[in-house]
């Protein structure tokens, strides 16, 4: 990819078997604290977050909350200190875990490649994975079984957020009507499937875990009034230069196909967007257009423009693809993505039963196709697939016997619990943990402070990726010291 | 938090792997395709219903 890319997942937390409500908040910071880590910094430097700016320059007083939301009990919770409840940790490979409210939230530090986004997306499931077995081994009972999914199934969502830089200055406007009809259009690949249609159909299968939670176009809000174009401005990096565009409007999916080219075929667009490329079309209605997409199996429901007429989710695909097209033969990647963006295209158009090896609401078509459930078993398969735990996931049977596709060996996922994805300031965070890690008294995405003989230091990271990033991941490799680290960086005028 | 430090050797940055090449057959070796049927009546039989939780992002 040609630009920095990361993911950031909300585990759901399904509570069984619990004397009272469950508290959500507390179960997800113990999970977390119960995550088998040899080595990580526990913290996180909260100095220069503030989600309440906007990308259109303005900043609100409060983020809107969904006053119907199901909090459960708060009688544990209410009890831990500020510290225990967020239980912030920084990994080795440079990926954040924390408990945002009320879910664990596993974000992968920035990749290059989709290789490596998918290799660090899959690294954070094999951790979650060991954490639900530890927590549940310290309950007293009760269980908690994670899932990789977006919702509860009763009326509420939870994220999975793409992250990617991009140049802030290329006008906001271009990005916005790029990317509408994109994302309202991608769920025909990266749809993860769910069964039931908020306020309709509880049997019905539709292409999206989020599309009934969209409820409108633009905003910065992210836990109601959804928007399908997110302007929350914190782009944890140098911000003269750079937006980090916050994808709120995807699914968490468990293929790994769908991870990778959700978040590939987006970059590509943004490619297009900053290359001068502008959008063609507009869409009447796009909130309507996410939910009608998603509902529609067939995927040949017109979806109309702004100009009246109607074009189908695939045909607006393919005109993207055809911007995209212009870096034919940049590289290896970027022509798999393409050929692959162009494949599932014309067999989605053919039968969606062909691509039920790669995307995730495809997979669950066959299923339910071949096993014709009655609506409730049907939710719990839906539920099912997205579980964690290997034993119960129907998403990893399949996987198991060869139906769904992998990117990565399980190796590669192994490497990437430890090891930082390659080509971004990943490599200079992790190496920093790893070598120097009890010098280390705070962390965010952007820098490293670390206090040695009295004297406090921090190692800035406001560029990504780049040579700058690749002299100080050099730089931190060679030291045998901090004190190396710091000379060094003295030297240099750091 | 009972968490310790050590120093991890870190290998060498490779270059990155090319996503053309699907994972060598020796490292995807399918199971055996039992009853697919069966396992997901066996799950629904196992797991709870979804329960209501916290919305979130």
């Amino acid at each position: 990819m040609n630009r920095p890319v990361g993911i950031e997942t909300e585990y759901g937390l399904n509570c069984e078997g619990f004397a009272g409500p469950p508290d959500f908040a507390f179960e997800s910071a113990m999970l977390i604290h119960a995550a088998p880590l040899p080595v990580a910094f526990r913290g996180w430097d909260y100095t220069d977050e503030d989600p309440r700016r906007d990308l259109r320059g303005t900043r609100v007083d409060a983020l809107k909350h969904d006053p119907n939301d199901h909090l459960g009990s708060t009688a544990q919770s209410s009890r831990m200190t500020r510290e225990e409840l967020l239980a912030d940790t920084v990994l080795l490979n440079g990926a954040r875990l924390y408990n945002d409210h009320n879910h664990p939230e596993y974000c992968t530090d920035a990749c290059r490649t989709v290789l490596d986004l998918v290799a660090q997306d899959r690294a954070g499931e094999a951790l979650m994975h060991e954490a639900e077995k530890a927590h549940n081994e310290r309950l007293d009972g009760g269980r908690v079984r994670l899932v990789k999914n977006n919702t509860d199934y009763h009326g509420r969502s939870y994220g999975c957020h793409e992250n990617y830089l991009t140049l802030r200055e290329v006008p906001l406007d271009h990005l916005v009507e790029a990317l509408v009809p994109f994302l309202a259009t991608r769920q025909v690949f990266a749809g993860a499937g769910r069964v039931g249609i908020e306020g309709g159909d509880a049997g019905a299968l539709q292409l999206s875990q989020r599309a009934d939670f969209f409820e409108t176009v633009v905003g910065i809000n992210t836990t109601t009034r959804r928007p399908i174009f997110n302007t929350r401005d914190e782009p944890h990096a140098d911000r003269t230069r750079y937006r980090r565009l916050h994808v709120i409007a995807g699914d968490a999916n468990r293929s790994e196909w769908a991870t990778g080219m959700k978040a590939a075929t987006t970059a590509l667009v943004l490619d297009a967007v900053e290359a001068g490329w502008r959008a063609p079309i507009r869409l009447r209605d796009p909130v309507a257009a996410v939910q009608q997409v998603s509902h529609d199996l067939t995927l040949g429901a017109g979806i109309e423009l702004d100009d009246g007429l109607n074009v189908s989710p695939l045909d607006i695909q393919r005109w993207w693809l055809s911007a995209c097209e212009r870096f034919r033969g940049r590289d290896a990647e970027t022509d798999w993505v393409l050929d692959e963006w162009d494949q599932v295209l014309t067999e989605l158009r053919a039968d969606p039963a062909a691509v039920a090896d790669r995307v995730d609401w495809a997979a669950k078509l066959v299923l339910l196709r071949d096993l014709g459930p009655a609506p409730e078993a049907a939710r719990r398969l839906d539920f099912a697939y997205h579980l964690l735990d290997p034993s119960l996931s129907v998403h990893q049977w399949l996987t198991d016997r060869g139906r769904m596709r992998t990117l990565v060996t399980p190796a590669q996922v192994e490497e990437a619990r430890t090891t930082p994805p390659s080509g971004t300031r990943a490599t200079v965070r992790g190496r920093l943990l790893a070598k120097f890690g009890p010098a280390i008294t705070a962390m965010e995405w952007d820098r490293v402070h670390l206090h040695r003989n009295g004297v406090n230091v921090t190692v800035r990271l406001p560029e990504v990726a780049g040579p700058e990033i690749d002299r100080l991941s050099a730089l931190v490799e060679k030291c045998a010291t901090i004190d190396d680290v710091v000379a060094a960086l003295d030297a240099e005028g750091g | 938090m009972n968490i310790t430090w050590r120093s991890v050797p870190l290998d060498e940055v490779e270059a990155p792997p090319d996503p053309a090449k699907t994972v060598p057959d020796e490292e995807t070796t399918p199971a055996e395709d039992d009853d697919l049927g069966e396992h997901v009546r066996r799950i629904i039989r196992e797991i709870p219903d979804p329960t209501p939780q916290p919305g979130g992002e």
